[in-house]
Order: C-alpha cells, then structure tokens, then sequence
C-alpha cells in the first residue's frame, strides 16, 4: 500500500516536473557585430525562441520586456535593443505569460570596443576580397573590423551606434529584410558612412538622395583598388551637430502660464491671509482659509494632464529627400498624472537618458514605459536621428544668383537665408511662387536664431532656414522646429 | 489683536520669504532645475521655522492666555503654511506620509513645550525667581533644534 502510494507521488512529481519544463520556451542568442559595442552606445541582440505549447510569451532583460507570440515547435525571432552597461553583461529571461516563476534564463557579454567598427558584410564577397578591402581600409592598427553576414544585420538604426562605416556588396542588400533596410537607411539619413560595392547606377543614386549630409559620406567603387581614393571618406567626421541651444526654440507660453497661475495662488492666499487676520470678525474663518486654499489648490493641480512640447532641429541637402535631426521632447508636469508613453529607441537609448519603471518594446520598434508627473516636475529626452522628408523649398541657381522656390502645397513661414556669408530675410512664400535675393532684401538683424543658423551652415555658399514642424512624433500636439536646407558645400562640418 | 490672529500672521509672515526666495531660484534659473528639491528645502526651513516659533512664542502665549488659547494659536501657526505643503506635495517635493509626519512633528513640540512650561512655572523655586526663566529654556531648545535640524529633518522626511 506504502509503495503503491509512494509510486503514484513519484509520478506526479515527474508529470508536473515535466509540465514545468515544457512551460518554458528554449532561447538562444545571437548579439549584432559579432557582440561588440561601444560603451554607452545601443547594440542589439536576436533571440531566437521554440516552445513546447501554444502561448504567448515574455522575453525580458533589465527593465526591458517584449511580448511574443510562440506557436507549438515552430521557432521564432525577435530583436531586442540594448544599452549594455561597461561590464557588457546582459542577462535575458523567457517565460510564459503568467508563467514567470518557471523562466529560461540565459546570460551573455557584449566586448567593449574602444572606437566605432567598419562592419565588412560578407555576402558577394569572397574571404580574399575581404582581405583586399580590409588592407587598403585600414588606416592604423587599433581598427576594428567585424565581417558579418546580411542576416546579421540589425533590425533597429539605433544599433548602429557603434558602427563608424558600413561595406556592402550589392547582392548583400538584396537579402535584407525590410527591417534591415529601414535600419540601414536610418544610418544614411545620420550621415553614417557607407562603402557600396558594385551597385547598380540608379539603386545607389537612390541611395544618395536618401543619405544625410547629401551622400558625402556613401560612395560605390567597383573593385579594391577604387577605395584608395575613397579611404579618407572614412575618417571624417560625422556632421551631426550637438543642439544644446535647441532649448531656446521651445516656446515657454504654457509653462509661464503655469508659474503665473502658481504665483497669482500663492500670494493671492498670503494677502488673504494678512488681510483676514486684521479685518476678519470670526477666528473660524481663519482657520477655514488654509484648509479651503488646499482644497483649491487640489481641485487645480490634483489631475492634470502634462503640457508635452517636441522642439526639432533638421538639416538636409537641397534636392534630398531626407533629414538628419536633433530633437527634444519636454514633457512639463502641471499637476498630478501617471501614463504610460511611447518613444522612439533613439529617445530612451540616448546618452545620459534615464528611463524610471518597466519599458516594453511595441509591435512598431517603440518603447512604451510608463511616466510620473508633478507639479513643475520635467522629463527630457534628447535624441537624434534621420526621417524622410519632402523639404517645403528648392534651392537653385539662376544667372549667378539663388532662387529659392515653394514646391510644396503650403505657405511657408518666414525665415532666413544665407548668401555668401551673409544672412538675410527669407519672406514668406505661397506655394509655386519664387523668391529672388535683390539688393533690397533685408539683412536679418542679430538673434540666438541668426547666430544657430550662421554656425551651422557656416560651410555653406548658400542655405535656408524656415520654421518646420516635423512629423517625428505625431502623438505630441506642441511641436516647434527649424530645417534648415543646405545649398552648395554643404553637409561636412 | 486675538492670539490666533498673532499666531496665523506669524505663519504667514514665516513663509512669505520662503516663498519669494523660492520663486526667485525657479524662475531665475537659466538651465532647467529639479523643482521638486528647491521646493522641498523651502519645506524643511518653513518646518524648522515653525517649530522655532512655536518654542519661542509658547512661554509669551502661556504666561498671558488660557492653555486652551495657547493650543489653539499654535495650530493656527502649524495650519498657515498648509496650502503651501500641498502645493509642495502635487510637485512632488514630500510625500503624503512626510507631509503628515511634518505637521505631526509640529504638535508634538507645541504640546511638549506647553505642558512642560505649565508645571516648571509653578514649582516654588522658579515661581520666586526675580526673572522667568521658561523663556531661556525656550530660547535653548530652539537652538538645540536648529544647530540638530539635519538629524530632525532625516528622520521626518
């Protein structure tokens, strides 16, 4: 009896032992650039994942989640970003939704790299040929080259982070995945460095309209020996500037409005107070006052939603048709308030970004986390990045001097232009109509705006300046911004 | 004028630079600032503030008005900066809980020093000094406070 009972126990524990581990999904990983990374920089991982049952799964690292659906034996892929730390230790945990106490944990090391890499994607390329490339592009011994296959590249553009230039061969980028090829072009649009190897005239010319800083930085040679030429490409600097002016561009009415609302309240309940304590007949109603100017001041700022400004700054190369950015999202607190917000990678991802709470990755590549508002509390993010873009106005020369046309279907708003070292005003243009620079047109007088615009376009012959709003993230109504268009020159900074 | 009156301006007249000095750091600022710490010093100094007044101004209340009286205008003072908690709290400044051990804190001290001075004044040895000597004692412990107020203000909030 003792033993019939001790079997049935042993084959329960088996059976649900069994159970638990069928519950779990199998991972395994695959780190982008072959696990290398520059400290502080994104990179991405791909976790492949098999599961015993239909269900649908969680798949999480630090403060980061994804959610997937598994079907039963049928594997499964899914890209996660990541900011590894210094150590480079990331450890990653699988389980069925509502399953967590039975997880498949895995851990991996990322190897930190001292200076970005030149990625060499092996598909089209034999291993001599590689060879040959990697010679004639190496310029000192700490260069750090990874040979990946297309497959490997990633899924998101911030990944490439960590890439100073990229060398394809045309049947490389035939294989990407769409994913992949909004990535690469991510990285085209930020002015990132590109070496294509044999692409046909009218892809690559596509490929230059759409990379940032007017393609200086993509170039398409057809054998090794070509790239001599080319080599110092690679060690130019990236043109994206640093906007920490871009604060200045915001506009400050609704957040004056709240210090306003905030003082006329505070010194509104002081004078009450002193002029209750001379003329007031009852000590009731002094002590009604406070508890009654609390309650207002619950009722005002208890549940409030928060004022979110987006302030953007893009530059393009006249006949472009994308932008590289610097953008800022303030999110200002004006009382109390808790949501979740979705941001690009770029945004939470970015250097000296802190992000609070559990973020989890969206269906569209976003992250979602959630946010705690204060009275006067502000969260910042700031970011940069690449978008498409049809610029509003076409830059050309007409006998020696610039015309400037709206080709789109709006009026554009008044701003800047620069013509040989000076800086004039850019009247407003209805759409279709042209603008000529005359000796009469007014010279733009000193403003932080002119003197941003002056810097950045410094290399210039001639560029433009216009007020833009972008379309970077539609869910925020305040947006405010500036695209500047390059003329001739334009680009490297 | 009533005690309350005299203990409710007294509120109002402690937080009235606190509150100037406060705005003038928020608005001035050229970079942006966490408003919730500058709003949350101005706290912890209306708090030290306070319970100063209250040490000092409890022999005055004690010697001339009915406990009760006393009491009363100490709550009074407690109560004047109440809205300013609030708004302190909806920017995140204190929480609920250190908002309530503030205020809390405050009676205590008040209750303390009044029903501590009650029963020093009457003892035979004091009632007969040329002097009072509660004020000094007041005056002490309000030192004491302030030259501790780090440990207080840690431990509170």
């Amino acid at each position: 009896m003792i033993q019939r009972r001790l079997y049935s126990w042993v084959l329960a524990w088996i059976y649900l032992s069994s159970a638990e581990a069928d519950i779990a999904p199998k991972i395994d990983t695959f780190p982008v650039w072959n696990s290398r990374y520059n400290v502080g920089k994104a990179t991405e991982v791909e976790v492949r994942l098999i599961a015993a049952q239909d269900g649908d799964y969680v798949i999480s690292t630090g403060s980061l989640s994804a959610n997937v659906h598994l079907l039963m034996d049928t594997p499964k892929s899914i890209w996660l970003p990541l900011r590894p730390d210094s150590s480079g230790s990331i450890a990653l945990k699988a389980y069925k939704r509502g399953e967590s106490a039975v997880a498949v944990e895995r851990s991996m090391t990322f190897s930190a790299i001292d200076k970005p890499q030149i990625v060499m994607v092996t598909d089209g390329v034999t291993a001599d040929g590689r060879q040959a490339l990697i010679q004639q592009l190496r310029v000192s011994d700490h260069d750090v080259f990874t040979s990946i296959s297309a497959q490997a590249l990633p899924r998101f553009g911030t990944s490439y982070a960590s890439v100073h230039a990229v060398v394809m061969h045309f049947s490389a980028l035939q294989t990407l995945e769409d994913r992949q090829i909004k990535a690469l072009s991510r990285f085209l649009m930020q002015c990132g460095s590109m070496i294509a190897l044999a692409f046909p005239d009218p892809i690559f010319k596509r490929l230059k309209q759409l990379s940032g800083c007017q393609g200086n930085f993509l170039v398409n040679v057809f054998s090794a020996d070509q790239l001599a030429a080319q080599r110092a490409m690679l060690e130019k600097p990236s043109a994206l500037p640093v906007f920490t002016e871009l604060l200045d561009t915001r506009p400050r009415s609704k957040i004056d409005q709240l210090y306003t609302l905030l003082v006329i309240f505070c010194l509104g309940y002081l004078l009450i107070g002193f002029i209750a304590v001379g003329v007031a007949s009852r000590q009731r109603t002094l002590f009604i006052l406070p508890l009654i100017s609390a309650g207002i001041a619950l009722l005002v700022w208890g549940h409030r939603q928060p004022d979110k400004v987006l302030s953007s700054w893009l530059e393009m190369g006249a006949g472009q048709s994308s932008a590289w950015y610097s953008a800022r999202l303030t999110l200002q607190g004006t009382g109390f308030w808790r949501e979740r917000i979705e941001l690009p990678i770029e945004a939470v991802y970015a250097a000296n970004t802190a992000v609070d709470g559990q973020m989890l990755m969206t269906e569209n590549g976003s992250l979602e986390f959630p946010v705690e508002y204060g009275l006067l509390s502000q969260n910042t993010y700031h970011w940069q990045s690449g978008l498409s873009v049809d610029a509003p106005l076409s830059l050309a020369i007409e006998n020696g001097m610039p015309v400037v046309v709206n080709s789109g279907p709006q009026l554009t708003k008044q701003g800047l232009f620069r013509w040989r070292g000076s800086i004039y005003i850019l009247p407003s243009l209805q759409p279709g109509h042209a603008w000529r620079l005359s000796s009469a047109t007014a010279k733009a007088e000193y403003a932080k705006i002119v003197e941003m615009f002056a810097k950045q376009s410094r290399q210039d012959s001639f560029a433009l300046l216009i007020p833009f709003s972008a379309d970077i993230l539609p869910a925020v109504a305040q947006r405010s911004g500036w695209l500047l268009i390059h003329g001739a020159n334009s680009g490297v900074l | 004028m009533s005690l309350v009156r005299v203990a409710y301006f007294m509120g109002l007249i402690i937080c009235l630079p606190l509150f100037i000095r406060t705005w003038g750091v928020l608005f001035n600022a050229e970079t942006p600032i966490n408003a919730a710490l500058v709003i949350g010093e101005a706290v912890k100094l209306s708090w030290l503030l306070q319970a100063v007044a209250l040490l000092i101004s409890a022999p005055w209340f004690i010697r001339d008005f009915a406990i009760k009286q006393a009491l009363i205008a100490h709550l009074m003072l407690i109560m004047a900066p109440v809205p300013f908690f609030v708004v302190a709290w909806l920017a995140d400044a204190i929480t609920l809980m250190m908002m309530l051990k503030l205020v809390a804190s405050l009676v205590m001290v008040s209750l303390f020093c009044v029903f501590m001075i009650l029963p020093f004044n009457r003892l035979w040895f004091f009632k007969y000094m040329p002097i009072n000597l509660d004020m000094p004692l007041c005056l002490m412990a309000a030192v004491f406070i302030w030259k501790t107020s780090d440990l207080w203000l840690r431990w509170l909030t």
